[in-house]
């Protein structure tokens, strides 16, 4: 039964009831997200304070375990590694890359889709269907299909005449045929999404537009590009994020190779952890990973939650 | 409120710390003869920066909640005056 | 003359998305072409595209690689998981979304564990998991190192923030005037929570169940580092082809079609809500 509450003579009934109200709705909501958080906290936390304890530590797992108190040496040793800012390198090169292509390509068809007229729907059932996979699974699959041999793109490309390159052995091709994988798969993503961000849009400024005669070209840079911008802005980062911890793909497409020129960050991390076994090394990079990405995030997802407005803003 | 605008400005500080860290031990600390003198100096400069920006976040903080009291307090009066 | 200048618009505009369609979906479908070729038509130059299908690559899968375990393991372990996302998530997102509790900071944090990178996660992971199945607690629950439950409890972890953050969408959806309205007709919160909230929520509850469903099963990292023979799911058991002769190509796309296609019919299901969830609630398809 609801509970109505005894108003005392100097407020109003209703601000008393929602006063008594809201302490209990606080109980009722706090009960409501212990068990998530609890897990999330626990488990989320728990392996951050475990990796920044092992970054202080002298851990290779093969001489047993984690050691001494080494302070600040890992840290020492790996800001001053050259293959860890190779892969570093490696990380930002296929990351600007990889989104800028994705995205320019993507918006690029989300306005052609946008334009038709007819099936539009089985257009965009299509275009889901490479984020419906598992990247290592189709990644695999990708190299049978860069094969030199019997692969097919290289086929197809002598068909045309253009140059059938050595798409994993050579090492100035190889971080490219990450990065071509990268967009076929994320591509779409960038053009469904931009394509429901233009669908959102209002008609009503377009169709002034249209009825003061303005160019197209003029309509697209003064409306329709201010508008999207959150929409744009919200792909650049989602995809920006997920390009800097590429794994999967590197992981079955070339193993960071020839040599190590497709090595990301996050495979080194990998290969120092679990082929290495230096636990040490590997959390400390994971560390400082982690705090560029919080640095970056702290200046990136600010003006992206404001400019969602009352859905995500803080406070 | 100021509790999550306060740890706004002290989880900076923090990030400030480490970055100052990060970035001597990468580039200064090479310069010093010993790692001793650059590690405590490290320190100092680090904790001196985050304590700053906390000092000022705490100002600006402070000032925020002023106005607010003010814009508060100039709403009740006609309300006061109505009782 | 516009008419005219129209219609090749149009058809370039066809002809374009056609080529872009064609990219996007060939590499699949060929995919699924090659499982049932045999080998000779496989490891073939130039590709062959007329070829007599076979289920030899299947066979060989399921028979000599144990696929069959595989494909259990990763049910047992996308269902399982996905189960408890959605319990957990919903309480919490209905939380989030109706009072406000911090919601913003804790909304940055959730986004925050999202960008560490999985290997800095799978690493500790892996020593805990050690441990604990070392532990009598672990022998009892069936958790630890190359435990199907190990997994379980990993997905949930790490899908947990994201089905949280895209429920909170979907529930500040549902206008509060319908709750009010219960609460004043003398239901408790319990009960406006059963009998309101859930069954409008429904739909949404059921996107992000999928979503973390696609997840947990398409997942390859936590799945090669934490399991080796017995929890072995899907995803990681496509590498298992490879021989000293070189990998053979027909049962990994055998094994590859397997994981590929009950997602890919799922996904065309639900393609109506995939923006939503591909942007994390804020965008609505």
């Amino acid at each position: 039964m609801a509970s109505i509450d005894v108003s005392s003579p100097q407020s109003s009934g209703t601000v008393q009831k929602k006063q008594g109200r809201a302490m209990s709705d606080r109980w009722f909501s706090v009960i409501l997200i212990l068990p998530a958080m609890i897990i999330i906290g626990f488990f989320a936390l728990y392996p951050l304070f475990y990796a920044i304890g092992i970054s202080f530590r002298f851990a290779d797992l093969t001489g047993g375990g984690v050691k001494e108190f080494v302070g600040l040496d890992n840290y020492r040793t790996v800001l001053f590694n050259k293959f860890f800012w190779e892969s570093v390198r490696t990380t930002l090169f296929f990351t600007i890359f990889a989104v800028s292509i994705e995205v320019v390509l993507g918006v690029f068809v989300a306005f052609l889709i946008n334009g038709a007229t007819v099936g539009k729907g089985l257009i965009r059932s299509l275009l889901i269907l490479p984020l419906a996979t598992a990247p290592a699974v189709t990644g695999l699959f990708w190299r049978y299909l860069y094969d030199t041999q019997f692969g097919l793109y290289n086929y197809f490309l002598g068909l045309l005449g253009l140059p059938q390159p050595n798409w994993l052995g050579d090492i100035n091709v190889a971080l490219w045929a990450v990065i071509v994988f990268d967009v076929w798969l994320w591509m779409p993503f960038v053009a469904l999404i931009v394509l429901a961000g233009l669908q959102a849009l209002p008609k009503e400024p377009f169709e002034a537009a249209e009825l003061d005669g303005a160019p197209y070209f003029r309509v697209l840079r003064k409306l329709t590009f201010p508008m999207l911008k959150p929409v744009l802005f919200l792909v650049i980062i989602l995809r920006t994020i997920d390009a800097l911890r590429l794994y999967d793909a590197v992981a079955v497409l070339t193993r960071g190779g020839p040599g190590s020129t497709t090595e990301t960050m996050t495979y080194y991390l990998y290969r120092n952890g679990l082929v290495f076994f230096r636990m040490d090394y590997a959390s400390t990079m994971a560390l400082l990973f982690l705090y560029a990405v919080v640095v970056a995030a702290l200046f990136a997802l600010r003006p992206l939650l404001n400019m969602f407005g009352g859905r995500a803003a803080t406070r | 409120m100021v509790f999550w605008q306060m740890w706004e400005v002290a989880f900076q500080a923090f990030m400030i710390f480490i970055g100052v860290g990060i970035i001597w031990m990468r580039f200064i600390e090479p310069l010093f003869p010993t790692q001793q003198v650059s590690v405590i100096l490290m320190i100092i400069v680090a904790v001196g920066l985050a304590a700053a920006r906390i000092v000022v976040g705490a100002r600006t903080v402070r000032k925020g909640q002023k106005a607010l009291r003010d814009k508060i307090a100039g709403l009740d009066e006609p309300a006061q005056e109505a009782k | 003359m516009l008419e005219r200048r129209n219609i090749l618009v149009e058809i370039l505009r066809y002809a374009i998305i056609m080529i872009v369609l064609f990219w996007t979906v060939f590499p699949i479908a060929w995919l699924i072409l090659t499982s049932f070729k045999p080998v000779n038509d496989i490891m073939v130059s130039p590709p062959r595209f007329i070829f007599s299908p076979t289920l030899e690559n299947y066979a060989y899968a399921m028979g000599k690689a144990n696929f069959a375990m595989f494909i259990g393991n990763t049910l047992y372990v996308s269902l399982l998981s996905t189960f408890f996302v959605v319990i957990l998530a919903s309480l919490a997102a209905y939380s989030f979304a109706r009072y406000n509790v911090g919601m913003g900071n804790i909304l940055f944090f959730i986004l925050t564990t999202k960008m560490m990178p999985a290997i800095a996660v799978v690493l500790p992971f892996f020593l805990i998991f050690r441990d604990i199945g070392n532990s009598p607690i672990g022998e009892a629950l069936g958790i630890g190192l190359d435990k199907r439950n190990a997994l379980v409890i990993s997905y949930t972890i790490f899908n947990l923030p994201f089905a949280i953050w895209l429920m909170v969408s979907f529930f500040q959806d549902i206008s509060m005037e319908l709750e009010d309205s219960a609460r004043l007709n003398g239901y408790n919160r319990l009960q406006v929570l059963r009998k309101v909230v859930l069954p409008l929520a429904a739909p949404g509850i059921a996107v992000t169940a999928i979503f973390c469903l696609i997840f947990a099963w398409n997942e390859f990292l936590f799945a090669y580092i934490l399991t080796r023979d017995a929890a072995r799911t899907i995803t990681v058991g496509v590498e298992s082809f490879f021989t000293l002769r070189g990998i053979l190509w027909g049962p990994v796309a055998a094994a590859a079609t397997i994981s590929v296609v009950p997602m890919l019919i799922f996904v065309l299901v639900l393609q109506r809500f995939m923006v939503r969830g591909l942007t994390f609630g804020a965008v609505r398809g």
